[in-house]
């Protein structure tokens, strides 16, 4: 198969949800010596633009946009298998750690937003869901991430939000990263209010967002 | 108490005047003397909020047990969280394999709190005798979702249709036990909350959602019994599917347009909706929700069969203010109207 071709695989077995088809491609490419990022790139995350673009119009909806996501993943794997963690790094888009803030269960959204972040190149830290405000700064300081991204879906848990802002002011650190929030009761209003940096209403616009504030930040 | 839920359907749409149901329980609480926990395992002391409620809010077209919709869950085993300040609900999943949903047992309709709600049917029936009473209760999906969490189960829709479906039938059996039970115990209706089903493809919608809806309506919905089917989700494109249940209510939450819903309804059916429960009743001043209140009903004035609702079940957190402001601005619009 020519490079064009299994790119054109790649981002096919993402758009069609197989699994099987993607690491069969990842196979293909790794054994024609193509470039692993080139074909996450040219491949794997055309092929998620594709189904983000769809969820975004109402023609995809979240259980493909899952299966896809596990195409992508299942492919990412093997086509990154033999990098370093050094190569691995130095083409990310940034890090940014993903969780669902303390006392919230539900973790669907944030899930969603997860899968457009690594479909665009973003080195991801899931830390589940219901994460206490201090073990989010503490993963943040860990794995010196760019961005803390939060989710909540009950208004009883938004606060929570503003805690992990209260919390990395006190630690003189909150300047350090770029705080996101988003969930179904949030808003740009609140936000604004607890001082966090961007507020997103979909996960495609978290990650055009995140992209942006990392290029401001870095500019 | 026995109401012709078909005359009472027709009679809200003949009326001139527009009618109100925001699903409302938990934010009514500091009326009564108890907190959440106390009343989600009390019958006795459930009925005395919905009475509270309906007391503090008499327009509302008729009463409702406390939506918390953990029960049918935690039937099948699951464990529940339960705080002062929210709705009960399930942590984690009971099942996660094929094997798992083969060995699930339908459990006996009695099991977990179930009765705690059937009491509260008995218990209200004592207090309120001018409106109708509804239980609460999960759709068949949502329930199998909370059964096996949320993203399993959107993912097992497609990789393992036939599980699924088999999970459904589980689910489907016990939602009708509980239904008919709500029904002997005196309910004239339940609210029927399918709100996971709004994160599938109309066709997936169809096949994993409706077809058991209809299987429940099929099996309790008369004219002495109304069934009232919720999904909040982005469901525009599945409204003729979730029509084609049966159900003769349908209630939609704030991810629609009402004005995209309203013409796809006949006009005998009743539609609510759909302010939304976070930004407009959690979020919001009684100045915004009088403006938002009343643009809906502006633009469903062309529609008798609409009843102005919230777009889903309202936190127990949410401040009387905004909802009297909601309840004035319908008031205030009737009042425009003359009636």
């Amino acid at each position: 198969m020519t490079k064009e071709e299994i790119y054109e695989q790649l981002k096919t077995a993402v758009t069609e949800m197989d699994s099987d088809m993607a690491e069969e491609a990842a196979n293909a490419a790794l054994e024609t010596g193509l470039d692993p990022l080139e074909c996450i790139s040219e491949g794997l995350s055309a092929g998620m633009q594709v189904m983000s673009d769809l969820f975004d119009e109402g023609e995809a909806f979240v259980p493909e946009l899952l299966m896809a996501a596990e195409a992508f993943e299942s492919a990412t794997g093997i086509l990154t298998g033999s990098l370093s963690d050094e190569e691995k790094a130095s083409v990310k888009e940034g890090k940014v750690i993903l969780h669902t803030v303390e006392g919230d269960i539900h973790d669907i959204g944030k899930n969603i937003v997860k899968t457009l972040f690594v479909a665009n190149n973003f080195e991801v830290f899931d830390l589940g869901r219901d994460v206490p405000v201090e073990e989010v700064i503490k993963q943040a300081e860990k794995n010196s991430v760019d961005i803390i991204a939060g989710a909540a879906l009950m208004t009883t848990t938004m606060p929570s939000q503003r805690d992990e802002i209260k919390l990395l002011k006190e630690d003189g650190i909150r300047d350090k990263y770029i705080c996101m929030y988003g969930g179904a009761p949030v808003s740009a209003e609140w936000c604004e209010s607890i001082g966090a940096d961007a507020y997103a209403d979909t996960a495609t616009e978290a990650v055009v967002i995140a992209k942006k504030l990392l290029a401001e930040k870095s500019a | 108490m026995y109401f012709n839920m078909d005359e009472w359907s027709q009679e809200i749409i003949d009326a001139k005047d527009r009618r109100v149901l925001p699903v409302l329980y938990f934010p009514c609480l500091p009326l009564t003397p108890y907190g959440v926990i106390e009343t989600v395992n009390d019958g006795k002391k459930m009925a005395e909020a919905m009475k509270a409620t309906v007391d503090k809010y008499p327009t509302m077209i008729c009463a409702m047990t406390g939506m918390d919709l953990s029960v049918d869950s935690e039937a099948f085993g699951a464990k529940v969280s339960f705080k002062e300040t929210e709705a009960p609900c399930v942590r984690d999943a009971l099942i996660s394999t094929e094997e798992d949903i083969g060995n699930l047992v339908v459990p006996d309709v009695h099991a977990g709190r179930v009765d705690v709600f059937l009491d509260a049917i008995v218990e209200a029936q004592k207090l309120i005798t001018d409106r109708p009473i509804f239980g609460g209760q999960f759709g068949p999906f949502s329930l199998a979702a909370n059964l096996l969490e949320v993203q399993s189960a959107l993912m097992m829709s497609i990789k393992n249709p036939k599980a699924m479906l088999k999970l459904l039938d589980k689910c489907t059996d016990f939602l009708i036990k509980r239904a008919l039970e709500y029904k002997k115990a005196g309910a004239n209706g339940i609210f029927m909350a399918e709100p996971t089903a709004g994160l599938l493809a109309p066709r997936m919608l169809e096949k994993f959602s409706s077809v058991f809806v209809k299987k429940i309506v099929d099996a309790v919905q008369d004219s002495s019994f109304y069934v009232i089917l919720h999904d909040c989700g982005n469901v525009t494109k599945s409204v003729k599917s979730m029509y084609n249940t049966g159900a003769k209510g349908h209630h939609y939450g704030n991810a629609v347009n009402m004005e995209d819903i309203l013409p796809q309804i006949p006009p005998d059916i009743l539609v609510f909706g759909n302010i939304d429960p976070s930004t407009a009743f959690f979020s919001g001043t009684p100045e915004s929700m009088r403006e938002k209140t009343m643009a809906l009903l502006e633009s469903m004035k062309d529609y008798p069969h609409f009843v102005l609702s919230s777009g889903c079940d309202l936190a127990p957190m949410v401040k009387m203010d905004v909802i009297d402001a909601f309840f004035d601005a319908c008031k205030e619009y009737n009042d425009k109207l003359g009636v």
